[in-house]
């Protein structure tokens, strides 16, 4: 509540220059502004072009708990990728497959179906958890003033991408694009965040923003890109034993 | 003494050969003829041309211009396959430094000529070579190899593979050049034996005086031509 | 005579001769004996490539974009093509005379993710709590408990070493395995399976999902495995390639989907990495090598002494006892019982002690604990990252592990493992008419709007751009359109375990195929054959002749055999110039012996003759000496001599390597004699006959 109200009062403050305490707030707001602080069902649709391959789709649902960091992603369609699914609970990754009944860990790293997004990118954004920020200044991109920020992790925290670069919006404070790097410093992905939506949810009593576009492009092999499109939210209490792996094993029958 | 056979005859022999870009006129216009049974010499000084007669002789050239008959046959028009017969029949040869084949004995040397001439039998190859290595004193030596004799009888040895085969002609090309004067005395001994005993024809090219002194005729040369005679 | 004079000359001049002599020897010895060898290592690579996997011919697409190549490390990146339907190749290439079989096959890669030894264990424990089997389960987690006190007390060891800024993780970490050995924790777990959480008792699956969420993400993990797989039908693979040979466990049978694991792979990849190591310590002293100079060994007794509590952890109740029992009498300290103290006392080993240990270990640990982390019998997923984007996973049954006779240690033959056709298919993952309607009807339902990458900024926030939007929260049925029909099929079909019928393994995707002949010698002839009949079906398939198809190796046996030719030239050229030097200087030497020859009457023919003639008699006797000698070693070695590492048992064809002296190495031999012999000659006896008798008369001494 109380960084909720700082944030708010923290809107209309857009300076070029950031002190380290403004920065820390706006990465805390991102981070409260995505958040729920009940549940979260989502219909989110994934599609992979990739270099001299067919395109990789997937009608997938995404359910979020917030409160507990859990996770599940679970495909819906095409035919035959219906019923995998991923669980993350307590900073693990499993992955499950109904065709062969069998449950794997993955790592943080995981590639989400095979296509260039993440767990993170679906997940509850924590950043001032997990990283230290540094503002590298400001720029445009498009018709948009942006805050350049440098978000590089904290000691012994387990993430995809060791270091980040968000380019912030100066008015609403949301993320228009984030780069991301291995640990040797090379550049991984390129996202960009065109479309915002915010929604009221009632357990947070506040509005809840989430990316409706999300366009990951793969730095690694160039050609390569993930769109990821969060068409419908609902913010209903979800049922309270989901996020365990009996619950997605019943979902395939 | 020397029948009246002609065995050997020059006619306006003339020989030249190019010397870089210079021509050479080693024997301009020479003409004798030698009789069987004679026992004659070829002198001159070094550059008038007596090797060069003695070579038309012993068919190993042949003359630029003129004829060279040897027993009989015209050299002139021979090729290299005609005059290696003619020589292996009909000339026999004794060379100032022996030439003998150093890797075959006395006997094999003196068989050589014989085996080039392809047929003669055996029996008759061995007959003759036992014969003319006793008639040069050397029927003891058969079975040394040249090395193991001295200058004298390995020139003794030369003239019995010079004779072995019975040529019409016997070329010697300063035969006595590398021995002492006792064995040169010897050695020219026993040719003049062979010659007067058998009637072998004995051409010498020599400058030496004992030489000189028991030919039956000498023919001067100089500057490639015949100078006068001179006899004993 | 001109042999009793050129035999003379000959011993006349004993350095010279000696010389030639040796020189003709020695290059025929050489080249007898050492065109037998590599003639033979040809052959063996040849037949162990052909009779393994190649077969004479490889087929693959036309429009393949890449050159097949069987041994490539890299088969990841490379486009191979498609061969869609076999049976029409089958049935169109086996009618052509000489083809005794055309096996398909399918090269490709996949992982496997075997976890960590904990997950594995949660992972069977909850399929005993599912399956109801109460006695099983209890045993389970009998034996979880003690991995987790034995985490737990490893945990503490590394409290010491924490960074003072994951110290709230680490703490949290503490307080979980704290409560993971508690007594009341484990009663929770060890209750009948039917309780569950609604019916107010204590709840094993609550547990289990304590223990898999956050006690076994601390167990150190073990990596993925990459595999490499050869598709094919086994059953006329096993018919068709005799080096193929079966080690452990039984062959997949008829028509049935299996796995059969290379044993090197299972060896070097999925066995303990103790045994492992043990495993190459001995294969080192057995190749010869010392302990004490191994700087390897060393390197593995210090690795393995590591691993002592890792081991521990591995032994259940039962294990722990003969293991403690065993080794207490082996290694004589009746007093100590921690199983942990006495691994670490027997992985100690040193050069004294190190065949006993071994052995001990084998005998006293390796039958309690896993040894390897797939064991045959088990059924494991693969995961593979399919052509058509989507990633596969197919659980595959373990029947057994094979070998290829004579390539089992070579590093150049590549390690692959030997699938069923119908799994090879479902990883390779061919998108199907009707999947790719499906995901073009999503597509299109959804109508994503490609962007550039380059003009992303531009078109995503330039002028129009309206970035926030304001909406609401809406209740939706997300398993409306689930359909999990397939993910059933999948899953009962893998269940079934039925048998393919050869028409179903025939109808289908192959990538390439294996042609093999009933007279291999007569490849060459065969290959029009092969090719017309393709044409003539209509068939874009290409021919590929083995040793283009074997890549790296083929280029390999390629380059031995210039080399060899090379040598073979240089060789010959440099004795060539020898011996015609020599001859030359000795008929130079003789111009007056020869010059007098000629005026005595001998014509060129025989002067001629005389040089040739001792030449001829050097090249017979020194050559013909060197032949023999060469011939002769041959036949001395046909015992054999033992391949002691893997590169010479792939020379060798397999254990032990016979060379056999060879028509083309006797070619050779006889060609470098009559060459450097014979030919050698010519010039120097040419010479001889330019001597005329006019150089007999003109000596001056």
């Amino acid at each position: 509540m109380v960084r909720l109200a700082l944030a708010l009062t923290c809107l209309p403050l857009v300076a070029t220059a950031l002190t380290p305490k403004e920065l820390s707030a706006l990465v805390a707001e991102i981070d409260d502004r995505q958040r729920n602080s009940g549940d979260w069902k989502s219909s989110v649709y994934i599609e992979q072009k990739q270099k001299d391959k067919e395109d990789v789709v997937y009608d997938s649902v995404i359910y979020r708990r917030d409160a507990t960091d859990s996770l599940i992603i679970l495909f819906v369609g095409p035919k035959t990728e219906s019923g995998k699914g991923y669980l993350r609970i307590d900073k693990n990754l499993w992955f499950y497959d109904p065709g062969t009944g069998k449950w794997e860990r993955r790592t943080e790293r995981e590639r989400i179906g095979g296509t260039d997004s993440n767990r993170a990118d679906f997940d509850e954004s924590r950043l001032s958890e997990e990283y230290d920020a540094k503002h590298l200044g400001d720029e445009t991109i498009g018709k948009f003033a942006v805050h350049k920020i440098e978000l590089v992790v904290k000691t012994g925290v387990d993430v995809a991408y060791p270091k980040l670069l968000l380019w912030v919006d100066t008015q609403t404070h949301n993320i228009l694009k984030r780069q991301e790097f291995a640990a040797s410093g090379r550049l991984m992905r390129t996202s960009y965040y065109p479309k915002w939506k915010r929604a009221f949810s009632r357990s947070k009593g506040a509005e809840v923003w989430y990316p409706e576009e999300i366009r990951v492009f793969d730095e690694l092999e160039k050609g390569n890109k993930t769109t990821v499109l969060i068409r419908k939210v609902d913010f209903d209490p979800l049922e309270p034993n989901i996020f365990t792996k009996a619950w997605l094993e019943s979902k395939s029958g | 003494m020397p029948s009246q056979e002609v065995i050997v005859s020059l006619r306006d022999v003339e020989k030249s050969y190019p010397l870089g870009k210079i021509l050479v006129h080693a024997v301009r216009g020479v003409s004798f003829e030698i009789h069987k049974g004679e026992f004659s010499a070829l002198a001159g000084p070094s550059g008038s041309g007596t090797t060069t007669v003695l070579n038309m002789i012993g068919c190993v050239d042949t003359p630029t211009r003129g004829e060279v008959s040897v027993a009989g046959q015209l050299t002139n028009g021979l090729d290299d396959k005609g005059l290696t017969k003619l020589r292996l029949f009909k000339v026999g040869f004794i060379f100032q430094t022996f030439n003998l084949v150093p890797v075959l004995t006395a006997y094999q040397n003196v068989e050589f000529p014989l085996l080039l001439q392809k047929n003669v039998p055996k029996d008759e190859r061995a007959r003759r070579v036992k014969d003319y290595l006793a008639k040069v004193g050397l029927a003891d030596k058969a079975a040394h190899r040249p090395g193991e004799l001295s200058g004298g009888q390995r020139q003794r040895v030369a003239i019995a593979r010079a004779l072995v085969t019975n040529p019409a002609i016997v070329l010697a090309d300063e035969p006595t050049a590398n021995l002492d004067s006792q064995t040169g005395l010897e050695i020219l001994d026993l040719m003049k034996t062979l010659n007067e005993r058998d009637g072998t024809t004995f051409i010498f090219s020599t400058h030496d005086q004992k030489v000189i002194e028991r030919a039956h005729r000498v023919l001067w040369l100089e500057d490639g031509k015949l100078a006068e005679r001179k006899g004993h | 005579m001109l042999v009793v004079i050129a035999i003379r000359n000959l011993l006349a001049s004993r350095v010279r001769t000696l010389l030639v002599g040796f020189i003709l020897f020695f290059g025929a010895f050489l080249l007898v004996a050492g065109n037998s060898f590599l003639d033979t290592i040809d052959r063996n690579m040849e037949r162990s490539l052909v009779n393994s996997i190649s077969g004479s011919f490889q087929i693959t697409s036309s429009e393949a974009k890449d050159k097949l190549e069987l041994f490539s490390m890299d088969s990841s990146t490379k486009d191979y093509g498609k061969i869609a339907d076999f049976k029409k190749v089958r049935a169109a290439l086996e009618a052509v005379p000489n083809v005794r079989a055309v096996v398909p096959m399918g090269l490709d890669y996949a992982v496997v993710a075997t976890g960590n030894l904990l997950d594995r264990r949660l992972a069977d424990l909850r399929n005993t709590l599912k399956a109801g089997n109460t006695a099983r389960s209890h045993v389970i987690a009998a034996h979880t408990r003690r991995m987790v006190e034995t985490l737990a007390r490893d945990f503490k060891v590394g409290e010491a070493l924490i960074d003072k800024k994951r110290m709230d993780q680490f703490e949290n970490d503490k307080k979980n395995l704290a409560e993971a050995t508690t007594e009341s924790f484990w009663e929770a777990l060890g209750t009948d399976a039917g309780a569950t959480a609604d019916a107010g008792g204590n709840d094993p699956y609550a547990a289990l999902e304590f223990l898999e969420n956050k006690i076994a993400r601390l167990m150190p993990g073990e990596d993925l495995v990459w595999l490499q797989y050869l598709g094919t039908d086994l059953e006329r693979f096993r018919e068709n390639f005799d080096r193929f040979e079966k080690v452990d466990g039984e062959q997949v049978p008829a028509g049935k989907r299996g796995i059969l694991f290379n044993k090197r792979f299972y060896e070097e990849q999925l066995k303990n990495k103790t045994a492992r190591r043990l495993d190459e310590i001995k294969e080192r002293l057995d190749a010869g090598s010392d302990f004490d100079g191994c700087d390897d060994c060393k390197e593995f007794i210090r690795l393995n002494r590591g691993q002592a509590s890792s081991l521990a952890s591995q032994l259940d109740a039962d294990a722990t006892t003969a293991v403690v029992k065993g080794l207490q009498v082996a290694l004589n300290t009746p007093g100590e019982s921690d199983p942990e103290t006495l691994l670490k006392a027997l992985l100690d080993m040193d050069a004294g002690n190190f065949l006993e240990r071994y052995k001990l270990f084998y005998d006293v640990v390796v039958p309690h604990i896993r040894l390897y982390s797939v064991t045959i019998g088990d059924t494991f997923v693969l995961t593979a990252f399919g052509r058509g984007g989507y990633v596969r996973n197919v659980p595959v049954k373990v029947y057994g592990t094979f070998r290829f006779k004579g390539l089992d240690k070579s590093p150049v033959a590549g390690v692959f493992n030997l699938i069923d056709l119908t799994t090879f298919r479902e990883l390779y993952g061919v998108t199907t008419p009707e999947k790719l309607a499906e995901v073009q009807a999503l597509k299109a339902k959804v109508g994503v709007k490609d962007v550039d990458r380059d003009a992303a900024e531009d078109e995503l926030f330039g002028e129009g751009a309206a970035v926030e939007e304001t909406t609401t929260s809406q209740a939706f049925d997300e398993m409306a359109a689930a359909d999990l029909s397939d993910a059933r099929r999948r899953a009962t079909e893998a269940a079934a375990d039925r048998v393919y019928t050869q028409d179903e393994i025939d109808s289908g995707l192959v990538i390439n195929a294996a042609v093999r002949l009933a007279d291999p010698d007569k490849a060459a002839e065969t290959r029009p054959a092969l090719e017309a009949a393709l044409a003539s079906a209509g068939l874009a398939v290409t021919v590929i002749p083995w040793r283009e198809a074997a890549g790296v190796v083929g280029i390999m046996i390629l380059l031995f055999n210039v080399v060899l030719a090379v040598a073979t030239l240089i060789f010959t050229v440099v004795a060539l110039i020898i011996v015609n030097n020599a001859l030359m200087m000795s008929t130079l030497q003789r111009t007056g012996e020869i010059g007098t020859m000629r005026a005595i009457g001998a014509g060129k023919a025989y002067v001629f003759s005389m040089i040739g003639l001792e030449a001829v008699l050097l090249a017979v006797v020194f050559g013909g000496a060197g032949f023999g000698a060469g011939a002769g070693l041959i036949a001395a070695l046909s015992g054999g001599i033992p391949a002691a590492s893997d590169i010479l048992q792939f020379f060798a064809g397999g254990t032990v390597f016979i060379p056999v002296l060879s028509t083309k190495a006797i070619v050779i031999g006889v060609s470098f004699i009559v060459v450097s012999g014979f030919f050698s000659t010519l010039y120097p006896a040419y010479v001889a006959t330019r001597i005329t008798p006019r150089e007999a008369m003109a000596r001056q001494d």
